[in-house]
């Protein structure tokens, strides 16, 4: 146990060293180790935080697709970081930006179980809806800065360091925002009576972010004009306030 | 002749009788065994005969020759030596005696006392058989052994088994200043991970014919895998379809644009030759089919999950252009790095070629693309 400690406090504290030795593939196995159950452990609260705006089963399953989105979202991610890096000068083995890109997102699941406490907080305060979406997809970002830290040092110094670090951003975003989209929902208003694991396929997350892009400029349009081969679209169902994080349009 | 003291291979002070311990190997300086007074310009008479008497009580009235060098106060006849060990007697029973009162000392390897008893016992066993009641047998050493005990007494009673202790401390070497080996060393970053990923060595710009033809079939077959991506929208044929379709656009620009920009830049007196011409086609299809290799589960991902075909077009052009790009960018850069040497003006004209060639290819790629793939809306 204390390894892990040791391994968890090196995640936390020195994260230049761990993507050193990230890079050197050094001691990966109690590293990768560690990361893992941070990201598990850190997810799992968190998700069962956010699931418990609604409680019952819903705290069961947003706990689940919580660890479960942020893993595919690496796996999805993981050989895209690798060809862009190399074709931006910077290649590193595979097995290096794997372990990297675990002890990055055991660093954000960290930062998840820290912010949860105040999530549920404001929860049991009595925090909205969108309040409360809102507050978590504030403490999503910011784990997912905290990730960034490991990601960034982990590149190293250098020409392109910024370019790849930006590149690294944008494919984990398109990742991540597409895995969140199929196993929404997560946040559930009180008085729904019905709460699947996951949503039928309906919509994806480019066209949620473009319809809610024009909504935020005040376009409010049918939601069939992304998806003109879409059945005739509910009243109502044209904008998708908060993206993943809603529960879908009701 | 000058006589310095010689009082540090003296034993202190030993109690009891004994005979002189004067253990001056030179026997001119030495005026109560040297026969032949002429050459002995010490005067001094030394009086001390009897150990019991304190040797540093010498009354030399000759202070010229007689010049005590031992400043430091130690005994040692030297101004800096530190104290020596006390267990150069004259007999070895002084010698025991003497050393067995000595103050005890731990040992310690390599230490000024310690190389003082090497120095001893290597005298002892380099020198020659003393004769019989000569001045030498008393002056040779007995032992360097530590004196406690019952081996010098028994080495006592048996003089010609007794040896010495044969330790030989190594010489001090003052340790090198640590250096990495060569391949420990860390380079920059792109030296580094060139030398040891596999990515790294298929953008590497060092091969033959056959090595660059190797990596330019790799770089296709990983773009294939980028189709089979799109291709799982709709599974069965489609899967062989994209296949074709994506890497075919990297081989028109690479088989129909590159030898024109080898021809325009040969008009303008560019030094660009057909193997480095090669080498940047090479690199370019490998880094763009190492991109789309990568992002080919991300756009399975998408394309299988998106509800409309516009969102999966969307997701797989993006991962056409954002590989597309970064091959056309290896291949400019490894262009423009073989123009180096070129004059100033051959260069302007140059990077006025490789844009346009840029322009040209990113037009003729998505026209192949549009053309064979179905889900960016061709065939």
């Amino acid at each position: 146990m204390a390894p892990i400690a040791d391994e968890l406090a090196t995640i936390l504290r020195d994260p230049a060293g761990a993507a050193r030795r990230c890079l050197d593939e050094d001691r990966l196995r109690s590293l990768t180790l560690a990361a893992l159950l941070a990201l598990a452990f850190g997810a799992v609260v968190f998700g069962a935080v956010v699931g418990s705006y609604r409680g019952g089963i819903q705290l069961l399953f947003a706990g689940v697709k919580f660890p479960l989105s942020m893993v595919a979202a690496l796996v999805l991610s993981v050989p895209a970081f690798h060809g862009v890096a190399a074709a931006l000068g910077r290649p590193v083995s595979l097995r290096a930006m794997i372990t990297l890109a675990l002890v990055a997102a055991g660093r954000a699941g960290l930062a998840l179980l820290a912010f949860a406490p105040v999530l549920w907080l404001a929860m049991d305060l009595g925090v909205g809806y969108h309040g409360a979406a809102l507050a978590a997809v504030l403490a999503y970002a910011l784990a997912g800065v905290a990730a960034l830290g490991v990601l960034l040092r982990g590149l190293r110094a250098g020409r392109h360091r910024i370019t790849t670090g930006l590149a690294f951003v944008a494919i984990f975003l398109a990742a991540s925002g597409q895995t969140s989209w199929i196993l929404r929902p997560y946040l559930v208003r009180p008085q729904s009576a019905e709460v699947p694991f996951v949503r039928s396929l309906e919509g994806d997350f480019l066209g949620a972010t473009a319809v809610s892009l024009r909504s935020s400029l005040g376009i409010y349009g049918r939601r069939d004009a992304w998806h003109d081969d879409a059945a005739p679209a509910r009243e109502g169902a044209g904008v998708v306030p908060l993206g993943p994080w809603s529960g879908g349009p009701r | 002749m000058p006589r310095t003291s010689t009082s540090y291979l003296v034993a202190g002070p030993a109690p009891g009788p004994g005979p002189d311990t004067n253990t001056d190997p030179d026997p001119d300086t030495d005026p109560d065994t040297d026969p032949d007074p002429d050459t002995d310009t010490d005067t001094d008479t030394d009086p001390d005969t009897d150990p019991d008497t304190d040797p540093d009580t010498d009354t030399d009235p000759d202070p010229d020759t007689d010049t005590d060098t031992d400043t430091d106060g130690d005994g040692d006849g030297h101004p800096d030596r530190p104290p020596r060990h006390r267990f150069a007697t004259s007999s070895p029973r002084a010698f025991l005696v003497s050393a067995t009162r000595a103050p005890r000392r731990p040992f310690r390897l390599g230490s000024e006392g310690d190389t003082s008893m090497t120095e001893v016992a290597r005298r002892w066993v380099s020198a020659e058989p003393p004769r019989e009641g000569s001045a030498d047998e008393a002056s040779t050493p007995t032992s360097c052994k530590d004196p406690t005990a019952e081996s010098s007494a028994s080495a006592l009673e048996h003089p010609a088994t007794f040896e010495p202790a044969t330790f030989e401390p190594a010489p001090f070497e003052p340790p090198a200043p640590f250096e990495p080996p060569a391949a420990l060393e860390r380079p920059a970053v792109l030296e580094l991970s060139s030398s040891l990923t596999w990515a790294g060595e298929l953008l590497s710009e060092e091969g033959d014919a056959r090595a660059l033809a190797r990596r330019a079939g790799v770089g296709l077959a990983l773009a294939c895998a980028y189709g089979l991506a799109l291709g799982a929208r709709e599974g069965g044929a489609s899967l062989v379809v994209h296949a074709l379709g994506v890497p075919a656009a990297l081989v028109a620009v690479a088989l129909v644009g590159l030898p024109s920009l080898c021809i325009v830049l040969a008009l303008f007196g560019a030094p660009l030759s057909l193997g480095r011409a090669s080498l940047a086609a090479t690199r370019g299809l490998a880094s763009a089919g190492l991109v789309l290799a990568g992002l080919a589960p991300l756009a399975a991902f998408y394309v299988v999950t998106s509800e409309s075909p516009t969102a999966a077009a969307l997701a797989a052009s993006l991962g056409l252009v954002v590989g597309g790009a970064l091959g056309l960018r290896h291949l400019v850069l490894t262009l423009r790095d073989a123009l180096e040497e070129a004059g100033p003006a051959v260069r302007a004209w140059a990077t006025l070629c490789q844009i346009g060639f840029g322009v040209f290819a990113v037009l003729l790629g998505w026209r192949v693309w549009g053309a064979m793939l179905p889900l960016v809306g061709g065939a």
